[in-house]
């Protein structure tokens, strides 16, 4: 867990130093005018610090058993490829349109999970039009309808 | 306006056929969510806010307070037969309510669990309804510094409290308050890292990051998990505790009442705490503490009042201050913002009808659980045989289409598929989303207060501390994390000291 955590602490850093530089081209007004940059400015000061905190605490931390040291890693290739699936839907979804992004992204989830091909697409079809049905019919919200118009 | 003549008002909206009819969705709903591991009442409350926008407000708040303490109810269930906790407030339960059922005393666990629910969400109902008004009226003093100091000492709280590591905590709300200054400048009207985007104006919707950080997170940190888990086969008669199993557990449930709604009405007190707290002491009092663990009652009453209490116990500070305590507050705190309703102490009059017809829903929700978890336990465990790999899918199906529903947006949809990636290492690296997600909602509130304070005090940095209130709080935020820091310190100091020390060799 020690490199986990230095390397999370140094993420974190880099997510500070980035957000601090975007926010001291803000004007920062003074402190009896505070401008819109001040409160993210000290913010980003504040996430640097506890970063770097982060990192030492890491570092000076007593070694720690094997198993202590992994995190709590499982199924990690299934997750890599459900977040894929999600971008992929995000891509997809104004050009494909809402039912078949829909179906297709539940589709590549419930056979990540290793269901069966009668499974796999009954419950995407179903869950597809009916949460079409839900939101689009009923809800009036206007979903994507993509190039092929549904 | 009195309790009574409150709790009168309050009935008489909470009774009205719509609202009571919301008031059974949300406690049905609060019970599956609470049986079924891997969705938490958060979770369940995001993806049903963009439900909500068709609702009337007292309606909608109605049903999703009703979703959070409801699934305080189911999550002893999952609990006790499984030895999987429903929710996270029920992990404590898992001790002496599993090694209970399989004894063939289920039932009794089962039962015990409903009624030490009802009573103690009753009791926090109670507490909520005498504490409510007066703490709202005096809430009416705050000045910009004072919610300047509440929102720092809530930040804290949370950090400290909620996960296992402050410094990462803190890391979080800091991380949280950053997000939540994307957008549109309240007092200059500045764009601030809107890069354009014209959906980024109004900030960072919070639906799709709860969505993202609770529900595509927890399904992405599940991938791992074995799909299919044991439920033990056992008689579910017997639900009705025996006169010895009350003479044993009325000490825990009147403990974990008091203690539970206590810790609930601190900011990331919540339920969680306030059941692992419960059982702590009930160990800690009992004449025979070798009983805990091989299945005492005692272990079951005391955490599963202490939750319910600690649920209904979150709503103070919300409804009060304007500030919600853990993650599920915030999200009824973003659902009362959504109804154009600005959460604080001037809801107890300028809405009372909302306000009191939740607090008098909340009475009568108990009810309908109490009855809904007794005879209907069966039905509730069915859905456990649901497989969670066709449950999955269908969280992510509600999410997207949630998110994009909030703005008619793609922009919502990406971050919402980015807050999921975070949540998933969230989980995975030992942080905690409740301090980012609450300081997502408490940031804004934070920076109008800090930088009034600042404009009417001309730039003088002592405001703070001059006047008491914001000056004890600021000091109690001080303290706490000075203390992890320094007890840190300390431990690295004597290990140096003892490592320096070589042993004698003769």
């Amino acid at each position: 867990m020690k490199t986990w955590d230095r390397l999370s602490g140094a993420v974190l850093l880099l997510v500070a130093v980035a957000w601090g530089y975007e926010s001291s081209r803000l004007p920062l007004g003074q402190p009896s005018l505070p401008g819109p940059g001040f409160q993210p400015s000290w913010a980003a000061g504040v996430l640097g610090l506890l970063a770097l905190a982060l990192i030492l605490e890491a570092t000076l931390r007593r070694s720690e058993s094997a198993e202590a040291q992994r995190p709590r890693w499982a199924g990690e290739g299934k997750a890599l490829a459900m977040m894929g699936c999600l971008i992929a839907y995000a891509l997809a979804l104004n050009a494909a349109g809402y039912l078949l992004a829909t179906g297709g992204v539940l589709a590549a989830f419930l056979l990540l999970e290793r269901q069966r091909w009668p499974v796999v697409v009954g419950v995407a079809l179903v869950s597809a039009l009916a949460s079409y049905w839900l939101f689009a019919v009923w809800l009036q919200v206007p979903l994507p309808r993509g190039l092929l118009g549904w | 306006m009195g309790a009574l003549e409150g709790l009168w008002l309050g009935l008489t909206v909470a009774l009205s056929p719509v609202n009571l009819a919301y008031c059974f969705l949300g406690v049905v709903l609060g019970t599956a969510v609470g049986v079924l591991p891997g969705l938490g009442p958060a979770a369940a409350i995001a993806l049903l806010l963009p439900a909500t926008y068709a609702m009337p407000p007292t309606a909608a708040i109605i049903m999703l307070a009703g979703i959070y303490y409801g699934a305080m109810y189911g999550g002893s269930t999952t609990s006790i037969l499984m030895n999987v906790p429903g929710e996270a407030a029920s992990v404590v339960t898992c001790i002496d309510g599993y090694q209970m059922a399989r004894q063939g005393r289920a039932g009794a666990a089962l039962g015990m669990s409903a009624f030490a629910s009802f009573i103690a969400g009753t009791f926090g109902v109670l507490g909520l309804m005498l504490i409510g008004p007066p703490l709202a009226r005096f809430a009416l003093r705050f000045g910009p510094p004072e919610y300047f100091a509440l929102t720092v000492v809530g930040l804290t709280l949370v950090s400290y409290l909620g996960g296992t590591s402050m410094l990462k905590g803190l890391s979080m709300a800091a991380l949280g308050l950053l997000v939540g200054s994307v957008g549109i400048d309240p007092i200059s009207g500045y764009q601030r890292f809107t890069y354009g985007l014209l959906t980024l104006s109004e900030g960072i919707s919070f639906v799709p990051v709860a969505m993202g950080l609770f529900g595509v997170g927890e399904v992405l940190a599940s991938a791992g998990e074995p799909a299919k888990r044991e439920i033990l086969k056992t008689r579910l008669s017997g639900l009705l505790p025996t006169r010895d199993d009350w003479a044993r557990a009325g000490g825990p449930l009147a403990r974990g009442s008091l203690l539970g709604f206590l810790i609930g009405t601190l900011p990331g007190g919540g339920a969680i705490i306030a059941s692992f707290a419960s059982y702590a002491v009930e160990k800690r009092v009992s004449r025979h503490p070798e009983k805990f663990g091989p299945g005492a009652i005692e272990g079951v009453a005391g955490p599963e009042a202490a939750n319910n209490s600690a649920a209904t116990g979150a709503f103070v500070p919300l409804f009060t201050l304007g500030l919600p305590s853990n993650a599920a507050t915030a999200m009824i705190f973003a659902a009362l913002l959504l109804h154009g309703l600005r959460p604080g102490p001037l809801l107890f009059t300028e809405s009372p009808a909302l306000i009191w017809g939740v607090i008098a829903s909340m009475y009568i929700g108990n009810v309908m659980l109490l009855v809904l978890n007794l005879p209907l336990i069966g039905l509730f465990v069915q859905m456990l045989r649901v497989p969670y790999p066709i449950l999955a899918p269908l969280i992510i199906l509600f999410c997207l289409v949630g998110a994009y529903s909030v703005n008619n947006s793609l922009v919502d949809v990406w971050i919402l598929i980015g807050f999921g990636i975070l949540g998933y290492f969230i989980r995975r690296l030992h942080f905690d989303a409740a301090p980012l997600i609450l300081a997502l909602i408490l940031g804004p509130i934070m920076e109008n207060s800090l930088r009034q304070s600042l404009m009417a005090s001309r730039g003088d940095f002592s405001v703070f501390f001059a006047r008491p209130i914001s000056a004890a709080l600021l000091v109690l935020a001080c303290v706490l994390v000075l203390l992890p820091a320094l007890r840190w310190a300390v431990a690295l100091w004597a290990r140096q000291v003892a490592g320096g020390i070589r042993p004698v060799v003769p």
